[in-house]
């Protein structure tokens, strides 16, 4: 197991993609602890083999359309009448755009990458600082994985058979608060270094209501999916194919963003998005083959209830063990291996699935924000040309709000886990 | 050899488009006839999950061969360029060998999973690693001339 940790180590360093990295090592404990020849494809091919996988790729095609068809640029005008006129204006539309965003394409890397390429530009020649406009990009994409929909949540539900409609409810307050958490964060910083809001005072209120109607159709799909899910008309994967041919309609029919001869662009960009998001999915599944054949979960759960059988005590460990593993590992391929491990301690605390779910989801993707390994975090400084010792600077406010929000979710289950129990009690 | 690009170009970017309108319209129609016509749609579920396998297996290639596997490469750009060069070349080596084992654990699975089959089509189970297995020699091959153009020192695409 110590090679193989070697060799896992060896390779991310060396800049090898992850899904090889996690393949490389797992070929290297299969070959020092020869199996059947087939495992690693068998492990591969089993872990695809599931319908609810599907909302993946469903909500990476919605969210091309609604970056693409006009989606995105309406809810920007519609986000820059509400917070335009704070201090840090555009700073202020960025994080509150993501929220928008976010309850369509469930994903912080997507969003993330639209702010990079749409508002961060802005921002510099307004005289933000290029560290700071790539940091509030990315920062603002963390409301993504957590507001409905959310691939990250779906992977979670998966894996823990847990209702995925509940965890999609149970993201509502929890993205809230991390939305109002980087409002205030970003009005903290603009005040202390003379951000100016977008205008002086506020734009007439006849002009924000119709910019809401303008973006009503865009409003309206996240409303479409907590009606649609507890009606009981579709699945939350179906929901996925019904939100991306709906973005698709909007987009073409509608605001007319999406000419025709680029539907199949899109398309070829999305599979190969999918693919890259689910290889490593896939690839992660083999090497939590791994740790279950050399019994970590048992090793771990032993170690942790030995600290304390105070479940927020454990929480609290589990959260430091997954922040600092969050620097190295790659969120959903963390999730992948260490849920199965954590599914135990959930089960021996008696902790809620939906609460933890949120949680871990909120921990994983601060981990994807955070140096030296972070998929959003290379995402948008690869878009802005931003250094790492830049954004890991501008990026500490931030840091310290976000964790915040996470230690407030993990003592606050209700925080969570009112609205499920609320909407879906039978 | 453009042919040579052009036909991986069609497997790992062209092919994975259209079966993601597949899996899209499968899924979509299944919803529709459920709801609105009250009826079933039984072989949705084995046509998507088919389709979706093939879109991750030859987006793959697409990745890389347009280089968007995502790796982490904040350590390799603080090397000197020799260095740097040596790096990714061995990187290329390791994805190629890494492959290649994947490409003989999806053989062996082809040749075990011969008798199970999608209940509602029928069709042999054995065409899901025969894709995975297909998708890591294209992958293997793209890396090895990802490879050469580097020894050549030719700008990569």
């Amino acid at each position: 197991m110590t090679l193989v940790a070697i060799v896992f180590v060896l390779l991310l360093v060396m800049g090898a993609p992850i899904a090889f990295v996690i393949l490389g090592a797992s070929v290297v404990y299969f070959a020092l602890n020869p199996m059947m020849t087939s495992i690693v494809a068998q492990r591969m091919a089993s872990s695809l083999e599931s319908f609810p996988l599907l909302a993946v790729p469903f909500f990476i095609v919605a969210g091309a359309f609604m970056a693409r068809g006009g989606i995105a640029k309406r809810i920007y005008d519609f986000a820059d009448g509400l917070v335009g006129h704070w201090h840090g204006g555009l700073a202020q539309v960025a994080v509150l755009n993501s929220l928008f965003l976010g309850a369509m394409s469930g994903s912080a890397n997507a969003d993330a990458a639209i702010d990079a390429r749409t508002i961060a530009p802005i921002m510099r020649e307004r005289g933000y600082s290029n560290g700071y406009a790539t940091v509030v990009a990315a920062a603002s994409g963390a409301v993504s994985p957590i507001m409905p929909p959310s691939i990250g949540l779906i992977i979670y539900g998966l894996l823990t058979d847990t209702s995925i409609g509940r965890l999609f409810i149970g993201g509502i307050v929890p993205a809230l608060i991390i939305t109002s958490a980087l409002l205030l964060t970003v009005r903290w910083t603009s005040i202390r270094r003379g951000y100016q809001p977008e205008r002086e005072v506020p734009i007439p209120l006849r002009e924000t209501a119709n910019r809401f109607r303008i973006a009503l159709w865009a409003l309206a799909m996240p409303v479409l999916l907590i009606v649609g899910l507890r009606v009981g008309w579709f699945t939350p994967t179906e929901l996925g194919a019904i939100a991306a041919l709906y973005s698709f309609l909007v987009g073409i029919l509608i605001y007319r963003g999406i000419a025709l001869r680029e539907v199949f662009g899109l398309l070829r960009q999305s599979a190969r998005t999918t693919a890259n998001v689910l290889f490593i999915v896939v690839s992660a599944a083999v090497f939590s083959l791994i740790l279950a054949l050399e019994q970590a979960p048992q090793q771990m759960v032993g170690a942790l209830l030995s600290i304390s059988d105070n479940k927020y005590v454990v929480l609290i460990v589990i959260n430091a063990f997954l922040l600092v593993l969050g620097t190295v590992l790659e969120g959903l391929a963390l999730m992948i291996i260490l849920v199965p491990i954590l599914l135990e301690i959930m089960q021996t605390l008696d902790i809620d699935p939906v609460h933890f779910g949120v949680v871990l989801v909120l921990n994983t993707t601060i981990g994807s924000l955070t140096p030296p390994v972070g998929t959003v975090l290379y995402t948008v400084c690869s878009i802005t040309k931003c250094s790492i010792e830049e954004f890991a600077i501008e990026f500490l406010p931030f840091l310290l709000a976000l964790i915040c929000v996470l230690m407030l979710l993990t003592f606050a289950p209700p925080l969570v886990t009112f609205l499920p129990n609320l909407l879906f009690r039978h | 050899m453009p042919w040579l690009r052009r036909l991986v170009d069609l497997v790992g970017s062209d092919l994975p488009a259209i079966l993601i309108t597949i899996v899209l319209l499968v899924v979509s129609a299944d919803v529709f006839v459920r709801t609105v016509l009250r009826e079933s749609f039984h072989t949705a579920h084995d046509i998507a999950i088919i389709a979706f396998a093939g879109v991750v297996w030859f987006g793959i290639v697409g990745a890389a061969l347009n280089r968007q596997l995502f790796g982490v490469r904040f350590f390799v750009d603080r090397l000197p360029a020799r260095g740097r060069l040596i790096v990714q070349a061995a990187t290329h080596l390791v994805v190629v060998l890494v492959s290649l084992a994947v490409l003989r654990a999806a053989m062996a699975q082809v040749s075990t999973s011969h008798f199970t089959t999608f209940l509602a089509i029928g069709w042999p189970k054995w065409i899901v690693p025969a894709g995975l297995g297909l998708a890591m020699g294209i992958v293997a091959v793209i890396n090895l001339v990802q490879l050469l153009e580097l020894w050549r020192g030719r700008n990569l695409r």
